[in-house]
């Protein structure tokens, strides 16, 4: 396992690199640049873009740029200064990310906590009234926007219930206080967990429903076990393992839908910061972001290909 | 019993669908009275919602509006404009003319007085050294800092501070816009930043000390800011206590937390949801005139429309009245006719809107050599169709629908109007950035200009302002070229007093008008919703922002 983990890690460096030019070569391909926001619609002076340009190093030309910037990285960790705000990017994104990651963690946790047994539960009762409405409600969950989804949500429990606040993290000027968190936290980590709650709970019935007919179950029923024991001790492990690495791959796709629910909330996430990063083209910013966030799904990658083996005694990585 | 349950399903998923709607039902409209008069009470705070997070609190190197605005709270200038776009003295005592002697016969010298007992924050005086300073950091004279614009303060040549209240600017040429543009924003204090190397990613323009009415407490951001009053503020304290600005990057969230109570402003709502923002039962929906007016940009580069018949011909040929009606039934926006503000003392009054004419237009295309030969409809000049391309910012689905009745409107004077949109990163694009309409890849664009409050638009309409190789940032992306234009604007800003710039201005405006230049089309109507217990909310419509006069708002128990 020790010897598997470092090899994994060493293989994201070249990934990282990779992902790195690709993300430098795309946005500088992007029409439009960060000089734009700066000449519409204003007055002002030739000389006034020049000593802009000069000061934001986009007159160098574009590879000494790249490696300037990678030299940085690698050597200072420093992803350089926004062109936007003039604040470090490694500051902008420690300010976010905690955010994000709570978010995606939390609409994760609820994915699990509801699909599985909903999941489950509609493969052992299979055509059952409970099975229907599961089944009508994930394609409806499945099919839905978020942004649409999202809008619903405020209007139900914002407006009509005034239950829950329909923006942001936490309450103005409020010191800590784990309730409010919580409060602002359950709209959107609901929203963003509908999806999949739909996908996956359709992922494990059919997963389910696959390994009762296997051989082995009918042999555990000849036995005279109980239908308990024999989901728990037998199905159940074997039936989570396809499903487990659906969750490992669509959890990129968390992070995404981060973005469209970060916005309607008013999440303060990396996703929203990406987002305006990206309209400005405040390139340093832009970089730093997806080298980071490419950072969280590899190291989410490989804490799914862990849990693959834990549930799976045949795999092991040696 | 299996297809009992589906249905069952269904009709549970319907009914809650129904009833979600039923409950979005209008609200009946409240009469609203005046909320500018009444005996303010004190105390209390207002929670702000904002679109766009300002990138930092510094009103000269900020590339965003909403930074200028929450400036407000925090900083001052020696002048501001009001929401009736009129300069107004603020830190200084007046603002400067050749009347009152702020300003000299040859306009070289500018005086500013500044009022008394003003102090920073923290305190401390705010004395002309700061004015001074204030100007050093804009020239690159402190530190590395890189304002948007030097232009104004690049024409002094020598900056004097005789006593504590008085600064005096030499200049090195007549600069017309002077007072009404320069130090609008903030005075810097010198004590606090001269032994900064470098005033870009120095961490006070995130927490600035200044000389406003509010104090910034804490800046959390993507979420919100906090400003406390400040008691020492020079026009007294201000009546509210606290003022919360929230940041919330979707209409429709903000739209959902100004009928929860969860913000008591909405500051820019979309003409699209004016309906939805009317019907808050809690709140006033305020309308005022825009700064921007929308225009049907020509390329003059382009053969067909060099030739001023044809725009002429254009414009009386495009119904602007119906447009407006079609599109922006409940704004009702007024018509523009030039590149000034109405409020503006440089506005020409007696230009009247292009009235609706086909058969003029027509006319004047027969003349200009434009003929339907083979009768198709679309009219021909040596075997070429009349065909133009239009072109706006995609996604925007008003100017979308506005492509689709011009096409209609013009087909009906014989001309062919094709449809081709960018995304606007593209469309406004600087020229080493390709921007299509910089680079003149264009024949008419739809988009909206900025009138300023001083009239000077010499960067729009001059010919050494067209985009080139050599200047690649021109704004003249018409690509007109008038020499009497040019000559007008340069007489224009060459001298200080009003009534002679106005006489220049009104000339400017009957050419472009004449010329056809552009088609103008209307101003932007801002909308702007609080709540009916915020009084003294003045929206402003002008760069200063709608909290210029944010001390003297006060909130109802």
């Amino acid at each position: 396992m020790g010897f598997y983990l470092k090899r994994r890690l060493l293989q994201t460096i070249p990934l990282l690199l990779i992902i790195a030019i690709l993300c430098f070569i795309l946005i500088h391909q992007t029409p439009g640049g960060p000089l734009s926001v700066y000449t519409f619609g204003r007055k002002i002076a030739p000389r006034d873009i020049e000593r802009i340009k000069d000061s934001l190093g986009l007159n160098k030309p574009l590879y000494w740029q790249f490696f300037y910037w990678l030299r940085q990285v690698v050597f200072y960790g420093d992803l350089g200064y926004s062109y936007v705000t003039w604040q470090p990017v490694s500051k902008l994104i420690w300010e976010r990310l905690p955010n994000t990651v709570i978010l995606m963690f939390s609409a994760l946790f609820l994915s699990i906590l509801f699909a599985f047994p909903i999941g489950i539960f509609s493969a052992l009762k299979k055509y059952s009234l409970f099975d229907y409405v599961a089944t009508t409600f994930s394609f409806i969950g499945y099919s839905i926007p978020i942004f649409w989804l999202g809008l619903m949500a405020q209007l139900v429990f914002s407006v009509k219930l005034g239950l829950l606040p329909s923006g942001g993290v936490r309450t103005p000027g409020l010191p800590f206080n784990l309730l409010d968190r919580i409060k602002y936290l359950v709209l959107p980590s609901f929203v963003l967990a509908l999806t999949f709650i739909a996908s996956w709970s359709r992922y494990m019935r059919a997963s389910l429903l696959g390994k009762l007919r296997e051989n082995y179950v009918i042999t555990a029923r000849a036995k005279g076990l109980s239908e308990v024991a024999i989901l728990f001790k037998h199905v159940l492990r074997n039936a989570l393992i396809p499903v487990v690495t659906i969750v490992g791959l669509q959890l990129p796709l968390i992070f995404s839908g981060a973005v469209i629910t970060e916005t309607i909330f008013a999440w303060p996430g990396i996703g929203r910061l990406l987002f305006h990063a990206l309209l400005r083209r405040d390139y340093p910013l832009i970089q730093g972001i997806l080298l980071i966030s490419s950072l969280v799904v590899i190291l989410s990658n490989l804490l799914a290909d862990i849990a693959y083996a834990y549930i799976n005694p045949r795999i092991r990585y040696e | 019993m299996k297809k009992n349950s589906l249905w069952l399903t269904i009709f549970i998923i319907t009914a809650l669908s129904v009833s979600v709607v039923a409950g979005c039902q209008r609200k009946e409209k409240l009469s609203r009275e005046s909320l500018t008069e009444g005996k303010p009470v004190k105390g209390g705070q207002i929670i702000y919602g904002m679109l766009e997070e300002p990138d930092k609190l510094d009103p000269y190197s900020s590339q965003m509006l909403s930074s200028a605005n929450v400036c407000n709270l925090c900083f001052d200038g020696l002048i501001k404009v009001d929401n009736e776009s009129r300069v107004i003295s603020w830190l200084a005592e007046e603002v400067p003319t050749i009347a009152n002697g702020g300003i000299s016969e040859d306009g070289l010298t500018i005086t500013y007085k500044l009022k008394k007992a003003i102090k920073w924050q923290d305190g401390k005086p705010l004395t002309s050294g700061d004015v001074k300073f204030t100007w050093e950091v804009i020239m690159g004279k402190h530190g590395k800092y890189t304002p948007v614009t030097t232009i104004g303060y690049d024409r002094v040549e020598l900056v004097k501070t005789p006593d504590e209240r008085t600064v005096i600017f030499h200049l090195k040429e007549v600069y017309a816009p002077f007072v009404n543009t320069l130090f609008q924003f903030a005075i810097f204090p010198k004590h606090l930043l001269e032994k900064s190397q470098d005033l870009n990613k120095d961490s006070f323009f995130r927490r600035p000390v200044g000389s406003g009415p509010f104090k910034i407490k804490e800046w959390k951001s993507g979420e919100y800011i906090i400003a406390e009053a400040n008691s020492n503020y020079f026009l007294g304290r201000p009546n509210l206590d606290r003022i919360i600005i929230k940041f919330i990057p979707d209409d429709n969230t903000l739209f959902t937390q100004m009928r929860t109570g969860e913000i008591d402003v909405w500051e820019m709502v979309p003409p699209t949801m004016s309906q939805q923002a009317e019907q808050i039962k809690e709140a006033k929906l305020y309308k005022t005139t825009a700064v921007n007016y929308e225009n049907y940009a020509f390329n003059h580069s382009n053969p067909i429309l060099s030739d001023k018949r044809v725009r002429k011909a254009l414009w009386y040929g495009t119904d602007i009245k119906t447009i407006l009606e079609k599109l922006y039934p409940d704004s009702d926006p007024s018509i523009a006719v030039t590149d000034q503000y109405p409020k503006s003392w440089a506005y020409n009054k007696n230009l009247k809107p292009y009235p609706y004419d086909p058969q003029k237009a027509k006319k004047l295309l027969e003349k200009a050599g434009w003929k339907d030969v083979d009768g198709d409809g679309i009219r021909e000049k040596n075997g070429k169709k009349l065909t133009l391309t239009i072109s706006a910012p995609s996604g925007k689905k008003d100017r979308e629908q506005k492509e689709e009745i011009l096409q209609e409107q013009w087909r009906k004077i014989g001309v062919d109007l094709k449809i081709k949109n960018y995304d606007s990163l593209t469309l406004f694009g600087s020229f080493e950035e390709g921007g299509i309409l910089t680079t003149g890849k264009y024949d008419v664009a739809i988009f909206a200009w900025i009138a300023g409050v001083d009239p000077d638009d010499s960067s729009l309409w001059s010919i050494d302002q067209i985009p080139s190789k050599e200047n690649p940032s021109g704004q003249n992306s018409y690509f007109y070229r008038n020499p009497k234009i040019d000559r007008l604007c340069k007489e224009a800003v060459k001298t200080m007093n009003q009534e002679k710039r106005k006489k220049y201005y009104w000339r400017i405006q009957e050419i472009l008008y004449e010329d056809a230049v552009t088609i103008f089309e209307r101003y932007w109507v801002d909308l702007n919703s609080a709540t009916l217990k915020l009084h003294q909310f003045k929206p402003n419509p002008t760069n200063q922002g709608h909290m210029w006069n944010v001390y003297e708002w006060w909130k109802e128990k």
